[in-house]
Formats: C-alpha cells, structure tokens, sequence
C-alpha cells in the first residue's frame, strides 16, 4: 500500500480557521467519509477481529501459548519430529534438552528461553543471537573432528597484532614515517601493496611479509580461525584485507566480544577440538589454558609507534625502509613447522586412530627436533645460588631438544655464556666447540630453527658498546638481524615482566597500553 | 502505546485458525486441515499518540500526521503485532493535547495497517543468507530464521568447503546459500526491530524451492 492511496482531505476546505478544535473536526469529518475508500477486501468487522488477534496477543499471552502447547502435544497443528511421541490419546511428551538458543528460542523446540536459564556459551561470532550449551559444543566438535580429519586438516588459531600485521593509529605516526610518506603508500593502487588505511578507524595497517602466501598454504592444511583481543569491527575490516573473498575465514573471526573470560582467549568458543588446535600468537600471557596448543610468535613490529610501546628505542622498520624478509621470516619459517606438525600428525606409518591422536605432544616432537643433537654446558648465565635445572633458559633448551649438562665433557657441543673470560669458555675455544650468546637459545625458540651459530658470538665489553650503537642507528643487511635479536630479547624481558606481576592493578595498566596503542 | 478501542468479539485460537473463525477456548479445534494454510498478513487498528510541531498547524495538519506516521510507523516492529508493513488508513485522530512550554500538540492517532507476523505451525519462503555445520540461516523480509541441523533431514549431512551447503546421499538436493527453502515456523519472537524465527524442513513437503547452484 502506497502513500497515494492515503487518502488526504482537501486542504481548502478547513483553511481559514485557526480554531483547533474546528480544524479537526473538519479534518475527521473528511477522514470518517473517506473511511470507505480504503481498500478493505476483508468485510466491515474484519477491524475488530483483527483487534481480538492483537488483544489476546498482548493480554493473554501466556494462556495463549498453553493453548498452543496443547495443540502442539496432541499433533493438531503443528506436527515437530521426534519430541512428541506416543500415543495419540496417552500424550508423552519427551523433554527437549534445549541444545541452544537462537535470539532466545530453543532451535530445536522452538519455545522461548527460560529467563533464569543464562548457560552454554555466546557465538556471537558466528550468528548475532545465537547460543550453545555445553553438550551441543561437544556434539558440534565431534562431528567437526570427523570431517576435517576426513579431508585431512587440523585447527589453526591466528592471533592478528604482531602475529599477522603490524597497526597504529594515524596520530601516532612518527615524524620520521611521516616524511617518508607512509600515508600515501597506504593509499596508493598497487595491488601488491602491504599497507593499508583502515579510514574508518584513522588508523594503518602493515601486512607481515610472507602473510598471503601463508594463509593459502595453511588453509590446505587447517581450518583456520583469527582471534584478536582487538574488537569486532576491528577485526572484520583486517579479516576483508587478509581474506578478500571470504573463503579462509567465513564466521570464523573472533574478537574481544566474544572471550568468555575477561582478558583471556580460550578454545572454548572454537567449535574446533582441543586436540587437532595449533595457535599461533605472540602473548602466552592470553592462553592460561592452552599453552600446549601454542606456538609462540616473534613479535612483528613494523610501525614506530609499535616499537615505543614495547619499549625499543631502536628506529623501527618503517622508518628504516626495511621489513621482515619474505623468504625466511617469521610467517615462512612457522609455515614449515605447521606442515611438520600436519605431517606428524597424519603419519599413516601411525596406527593410532585419527580421532584419538593428539595434536599437542606432536607440537612438543617438532620443537624437540630444533635443537636435536645439541649438548649444552651454561657457564655463568644463572645466578650462582640458583639450581641450573629450574633457570627459563634451561628448560627452553630441554624443549628444543638439547640435552643441558652443569660440567663439561668430550660430548658437549656448545658452551653458552656472556663472558668470554670464564673457564669454560676458554675451554669450549680450546676443543673447538661451539661458544654461543644465551640469545641462540632463544632465536631458536622463536624461529623453530637452530640458528648459526657465528651470528651469536660473545662479545668482549668494548666491542658491544660499538655493536649497540649500529643497533640503534639500524642499517641494512646482517646487522638488521642483530637488530631483531635485541629486539626479541628486550620482548622476552619486557612479556616475562608482566606475567610475573600479574597483579591486577598493573594488568590493568597494561591492558589500558595495549588498547592505546591499538595493539 | 498501542491500544485497541473496541471490545473482543471473538477469540482466535492460535495461528493457524488463519481466518479467525469463531471457536472456544476449551475445545481446540480437531485435526485442521487447513492447518498448514498460512496466513501472515494482518489487516489491524493501531492508536499511537504523535506529536506534532506547531509549525505544522493549518490546512495541512492531516496530511503532516499522515506522512510522519508512515514514517514513523512503517518498516518497524510494532511490539507483538508484527512488522508494520503499509498504513493504509487513518480511522480517527482524537483531540489534541497542546504540551505546556513546547507548544507540540499530542494527538491519539488511529490507524489501519498490514502486519506481517508469522505464528508457529505456519509455512514460510525464505532465501537462504548463510550455511554452517549448526545449521542454516535464512531471511523472509524482516523475518530472520535459523533451521538448526536438529531440523533438518537426517539423510542431508554438511559439507564444508567454499560454498558449504546440505546435501542429501544421492546428491540431488542441495541446501546453500541464496537457495530458496521452504520451511515451517516452530516458535517465534517479535522484538523492537526485527523477528525471530526457529524453522525446520524435517517434514513433508518442506526443503529446497530452488537450488541456485543447479541454475549455473
Ligand atoms: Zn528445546
């Protein structure tokens, strides 16, 4: 029905009067002539039955829908499958367990949701409205297992900030980003470009090298999520950069909104099995629960303004024109740990049923394998007080497959210390082994990979003064990765901070950063 | 604000008693067979109380209330009545209250309009928007519906991959998204703005209307 067919009084008629009350009743007088010509193919009482529809709707609700019931029990109108059974005459009526709720129905009785019943969990993320309880999760990731097991994929969670981009906010663009016009290259048509203007949130956002050609080939071998800390909209427009054509992440982008608990990201809105899930984020700190599902991420920080709120003094990459190399970042390097894992994990040579293996313990075989072969002695890097067995470094090392030892001998391959000076450095030059920084150590834990060992050379104090210097000044070539070395080391210590003083006025704090500076 | 001036004459049972013939509370009708005929277009009064600016005041006062009633009224959900589709009368305004200070008059305004508002028991068309191992997701106008996978055939199982969909064994249904499915209204819920819906095809005649990945 259009407005035209509204019919309106002639304005002229009623003109002339400024009386209220004799204006509208001329206006009614028309309007109660006009009546008949509505179109009203229903008769002249369908008004007022209409009006009993609507009444017994507002006033009579809950009578109204016990008659309902009534009709549904005996299969009058409406005939549900399987949750009305029995006899015609002797009704018995099967209780629906109520699986979840779609905007406060139960999708599969239909009835409404019982106020006080507030269980199961938010999927928010995937239809606006919709709920599960906990045994309908279970049922969904059993059937889940079974097909992707059948096309042969595990689960992938991929953290967005320093994991997959790099953003700031426009305001916190450094001068220096500025003058080397980062702005326009975020807007420029170039197909192949990595950064991006995300206009509607004034801020910009630098793919991590390698991004693209990762996620194809991971989404042959996992079905992928993205969980962010960052929120919805946030995530939506990252996910349409990374995903174009919506095929790697369709409902399947997860942000702050949807964390059951504050602060922390859980696998309990994946409607994935814990035990085919692989994480890749660069905060431990977020996965209480799943840390045997994790692999943790070098940092990337591309943007000035990423580097200070992590506390580098250093130029950052942009504003040294240089960026994580394609061939051998972080994003490549992981890919080969994935196909590892997936490799592992599907080993036919197995004869462990699909369904029951476990993605976590292959996890810990691929890390065991970085430094496979190696023999450690630790020469002054822990505090003389403390038992060696229980230092970080030590156990790290024990991870990546080394085998750690407190004295030296003829198998021992590596010697790991900071002074040059001690016995068993002059020892480890003496018999021709492998003298190291602790910070080979841990390169390794974050690239998966046993790194040469030359690029980790003791320095003497003179020598490390100068190499700090070119740190700072940050230049091309092998010292970048010098550069990225303290870059990880100064991340370890600032992360290890906060989880150690996880009390709750200074989470807060560094929560209030984090949101700041947009990750 | 919504208020109905004349008394119940008669006393529909459920939604399915479509054309409202007379029955009684006590005794629902027997098996209906016309139970699955849907009708989900309501011709109803509705008084709402409008406010109009004194500007508006002359010949035109009618017209200035009509057009903001459409405006006001038409595309939203109107409680429990329904989405308010079309106004298509104006039956009475009552005397207007002028508000102290303002000058804004308040008139109780009535009208006829069609509501759209499915009921359970009825059948629905809708066009599928998204498909996942929970289920389907499918939009009737302003009607949002999800059929869970509880709801749907036991021989159609979910197949993942670019275009996910349900698929019967021998392959000749398909579910999609942007197929036309129809389906049969299992509970409702009516908000501010929008309706809900719980469908289910698990029933005869229920399922794909057109599959558009047969067309291609
Ligand atoms: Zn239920």
């Amino acid at each position: 029905m259009s407005l035209a067919e509204v019919p309106s009084p002639s304005p002229s008629s009623s003109s002339g009067s400024d009386d209220f009350a004799a204006l509208l009743d001329s206006e009614l007088e028309l309007a109660s002539g006009a009546d008949s010509a509505f179109p009203d193919d229903e008769g002249e009482d369908d008004g007022s039955e209409v009006e009993v529809e609507v009444e017994a709707l507002e006033q009579n609700g809950t009578k109204r829908r016990r008659v309902e019931e009534q009709h549904q029990d005996q299969g009058i109108s409406v005939r549900p499958d399987k949750i009305v059974t029995g006899s015609s005459k002797n009704v018995q009526v099967k209780v629906c367990p109520h699986p979840g709720y779609f905007n406060g129905l139960c999708f599969r009785c239909g009835k409404p949701q019982d106020e006080e019943d507030v269980s199961g969990v938010a999927f928010g993320y995937i239809h606006k409205g919709l709920r599960l309880g906990t045994t309908e999760i279970d049922r969904l990731r059993t059937a889940d297992l079974k097909n992707l097991l059948r096309e042969r994929k595990l689960v992938l969670i991929l953290d967005l900030d320093h994991t997959l981009i790099n953003s700031t906010r426009i305001q916190d663009i450094s001068p220096a980003e500025h003058e080397l016009g980062i702005r326009t290259a975020a807007t420029k048509d170039d197909q192949n470009r990595s950064i991006f203007a995300l206009d509607s949130m004034h801020m910009l956002t630098k793919l991590r090298p390698f991004v693209r050609e990762f996620l194809k080939e991971a989404s042959n071998m996992f079905e992928m999520y993205i969980y962010t800390m960052g929120d919805k909209a946030y995530a939506i427009e990252i996910a349409k950069l990374l995903d174009p054509s919506n095929v790697y992440f369709p409902s399947k982008v997860i942000s702050n909104s949807d964390c059951t608990q504050r602060h922390q990201k859980g696998l309990d809105v994946i409607l994935g099995a814990e035990n085919v899930a692989v994480i890749l984020d660069d905060t431990e700190y977020v996965w209480q629960k799943h840390k045997e599902n994790l692999i943790l991420m070098e940092r990337y920080h591309y943007f000035a303004s990423s580097c200070r709120q992590f506390g580098f003094g250093v130029r950052s990459l942009s504003e040294s024109m240089q960026d994580e190399r394609e061939g051998d970042g972080a994003l490549a390097t992981v890919l080969d740990v994935l196909r590892r894992i997936h490799a592992i994990f599907f080993d036919t040579a197995v004869e462990t049923d699909l369904c029951l293996r476990d993605v976590r313990p292959v996890i810990k075989v691929v890390r065991k394998e970085v430094l496979q072969g190696c023999k450690l002695v630790f020469s002054r890097v822990f505090p003389n007080t403390a038992r060696p067995q229980e230092q970080m470094m030590w156990k790290m090392a024990e991870q990546l497959g080394a085998v750690c030892s407190t004295d030296v001998d003829s198998t021992v391959t590596h010697v790991v210390a900071v002074d040059m000076g001690t016995e068993k450095a002059r020892w480890a030059v003496g018999n021709k082994k492998f003298l190291v920084h602790p910070r080979w150590i841990e390169a390794a834990n974050y690239r998966w990979q046993r790194q040469p060992e030359e690029e980790f050379p003791l320095t003497p104090p003179k020598e490390k003064i100068r190499r700090k210097e070119n740190a700072v000044a940050g230049q091309k070539g092998t010292t970048i990765k010098d550069k990225e070395n303290v870059v990880a080391v100064v991340q370890k210590e600032t992360s290890k901070d906060s989880e150690e003083n996880a009390v709750p006025d200074q989470k807060e704090t560094s929560e209030d950063k984090e949101e700041n500076a947009f990750f | 604000m919504d208020s109905l001036s004349q008394p119940p004459s008669k006393r529909p049972l459920s939604s399915s008693a479509t054309d409202f013939r007379e029955v009684s509370l006590a005794s629902p009708p027997a098996a209906d067979d016309e139970g699955e005929r849907s009708k989900m277009f309501f011709h109803i009064v509705l008084e709402r109380n409008m406010q109009l600016h004194p500007r508006h005041f002359g010949p035109h006062l009618r017209d200035k209330l009509v057009s903001k009633l459409i405006k006001d009224v038409e595309g939203t959900c109107s409680g429990r009545h329904g989405f308010v589709v079309a106004i298509t009368g104006v039956e009475d305004v009552g005397k207007g209250l002028i508000r102290e200070g303002t000058g804004y008059v308040t008139f109780p305004v009535k009208y006829q309009c069609v509501v759209f508002r499915p009921f359970k028991g009825e059948i629905l068309e809708a066009v599928v928007t998204m498909v996942n191992k929970m289920g389907f997701f499918a939009e009737a106008g302003p009607v949002q519906i999800f059929v869970s996978n509880h709801l749907i055939p036991d021989d159609m199982e979910f197949q993942s991959g670019d275009v996910p969909n349900y698929t019967t064994s021998d392959g000749s249904v398909k579910i999609q998204k942007e197929s036309e499915v129809r389906l049969k209204i299992i509970g409702t819920r009516v908000d501010a703005t929008e309706i809900f819906c719980i469908g289910t095809i698990k029933d005869d005649f229920l399922g794909v209307i057109s599959d558009p990945g047969a067309a291609v």
